[in-house]
């Protein structure tokens, strides 16, 4: 099976690429695997208890994805400068089950393991 | 993909996403045949005498030197717009022109830009 | 005449580009017409490359012909001088100081370790390139100006320009005594103020390559064992993403090692 990597660098709302990521993972997840890469802002994406009064809840986009079979990680470092906790096995609390906080080395090997690669980002 | 380019075209401060694409690229130096290529506003990150003491951000010039072993273009007509082809550039790096960046970008299998 | 600093490095900058360098090369010949340039180096960009040599004063065109200009001839000569006998370089460099420990990166593989990044001053330019001699596992990288040196498990970098960096470092002080040592050695020579003779050079032996590489003998690159696989690597025949079981995390710090290594091969 093909691999689709998409990497995303924008926190929620500020632009519509998560949504986009979104329906890309999804249409992309009939038929090939899908990993997603959160770098930078983007690691604010699937954090729980999101509640925007006017915009969809961006959390709980991720957390179908997850569920649906796309592999998401988060950057540590990133993810740490954002107060974003990591236990042993790269879950956090503030994230839905299936979404881990790993390191950076995890990018280049989904980018080697992969035959299309989608950076969205402003 | 055997082949990854980073390209960045801002500036090297003023935000993370420079000293965020260079720690992808060191990353994935062995892993990849990596290129960083440096356009527009990115070209300010080929300056050789940097001081970002007074922003406690690394000196992103000094990163470029301690990984001497990653290949770094910078698109010289983007140098030469900003008034910098007088100016010191990081020791690391390689001038090209317009043709030789875009089939640096062509060749590889893959374009991240963040 | 280029003379300011700010000329002197318009001309660094006119000659880091590599079609350039050929252009300039091939002008020492004789003077030639921009269509024979055209045809030797290729015509992609060649009026732009021609306006930029031009700007820092390399050379010069009139009536469709171009040449090198006096101090075009000039430089390309001494560049041919110091090419020839890196030796004389020596008499001209001063002992050098370490004048800071700027910045210490933590090494990607090893957490644990550092990459530090400091000054050496005065600067010591093309006379780098006569110092290799002094150093058993040391090449000079005319690429980007500097020494590189592999002394166990770190490798240093000395610029022309006074930077110097080394990776797989414990701490400061490590860095501190390692920059000292290396200074010795440098004033050392210096002081005599000639070059040490050129000697036999210690090869990277395809036994330290097969020191870090997984020693599994799986034969997934293709080759019959990690032994083979090392002298392939020597020689540029395969490349250390063909090797599948250092891709575990457990080897991440010997693929460092093995990948700073390649790219000096």
């Amino acid at each position: 099976m093909k691999t689709l990597t998409i990497i995303l660098t924008d926190g929620p709302y500020i632009s519509e690429y998560a949504q986009i990521a979104k329906k890309i993972a999804e249409a992309a997840l009939k038929r090939y695997q899908v990993n997603i890469f959160l770098y930078l802002d983007a690691v604010h994406i699937p954090r729980k208890g999101q509640k925007p009064a006017f915009f969809a809840d961006e959390g709980g986009l991720f957390a179908d994805l997850a569920r649906e079979g796309a592999v998401i990680r988060a950057c540590s470092r990133c993810a740490a400068a954002r107060g974003y906790l990591a236990e042993e096995d790269g879950s956090s609390q503030d994230y839905p089950d299936g979404i881990k906080i790993t390191s950076l080395y995890d990018l280049p090997v989904m980018i080697q393991g992969s035959d299309g690669v989608i950076t969205l980002c402003r | 993909m055997r082949s990854v380019f980073y390209l960045l075209d801002t500036a090297p401060y003023g935000s993370e996403k420079a000293f965020g694409l260079l720690n992808a690229a060191a990353v994935s130096l062995g892993k990849m045949e990596v290129t960083v290529g440096l356009y527009g506003d990115g070209a300010y990150l080929a300056l050789g005498d940097q001081d970002s003491r007074a922003l406690a951000i690394p000196n992103l010039a000094d990163i470029l030197r301690a990984y001497g072993e990653m290949k770094v273009i910078v698109h010289e007509p983007s140098v030469v717009e900003r008034g910098l082809f007088s100016e010191g550039l990081v020791e690391t790096v390689e001038l090209v022109d317009e043709e030789a960046f875009l089939e640096a970008m062509e060749g590889s299998d893959c374009l991240i830009t963040l | 005449m280029p003379g300011k600093p700010e000329e002197i490095k318009m001309v660094s900058n006119a000659m880091a580009n590599i079609p350039r360098r050929k252009m300039m090369a091939f002008l020492v010949e004789s003077e030639k017409t921009a269509e024979e340039i055209g045809e030797a180096i290729g015509k992609s960009m060649l009026d732009y490359h021609l306006k930029i040599l031009q700007q820092a004063g390399l050379i010069e065109m009139a009536e469709g012909k171009v040449k090198l200009s006096e101090f075009g001839k000039n430089f390309m000569e001494v560049k041919a001088e110091k090419a020839q006998d890196a030796s004389a370089d020596l008499s001209d460099a001063k002992p050098v100081a370490i004048t800071e420990v700027r910045q210490l990166l933590p090494c990607i593989a090893d957490s644990t370790k550092f990459r530090i990044i400091a000054n050496m001053a005065p600067p010591l330019g093309g006379a780098l390139k006569a110092l290799e001699p002094l150093f058993p596992r040391g090449r000079y990288s005319e690429r980007i100006g500097a020494l590189i040196i592999q002394r166990g498990d770190v490798l240093t970098t000395v610029y022309g320009t006074g930077n110097v960096t080394m990776t797989m470092i414990k701490d400061e002080a490590e860095a501190r005594k390692n920059l000292e040592r290396l200074k010795e050695t440098i004033n050392e020579a210096i002081a005599r103020g000639v070059a040490p003779a050129p000697r036999e050079k210690v090869r990277v032996e395809p036994m330290e390559i097969y020191k870090y590489l997984p020693q599994t003998n799986c034969g997934e690159c293709g080759e019959q064992s990690c032994y083979s696989f090392a002298i392939q690597l020597m020689n540029g025949e395969v490349s250390l993403d063909l090797c599948t079981p250092l891709k575990d995390p457990k080897y991440r710090q010997n693929l460092e090692h093995l990948q700073v290594m390649a790219e000096y091969i």
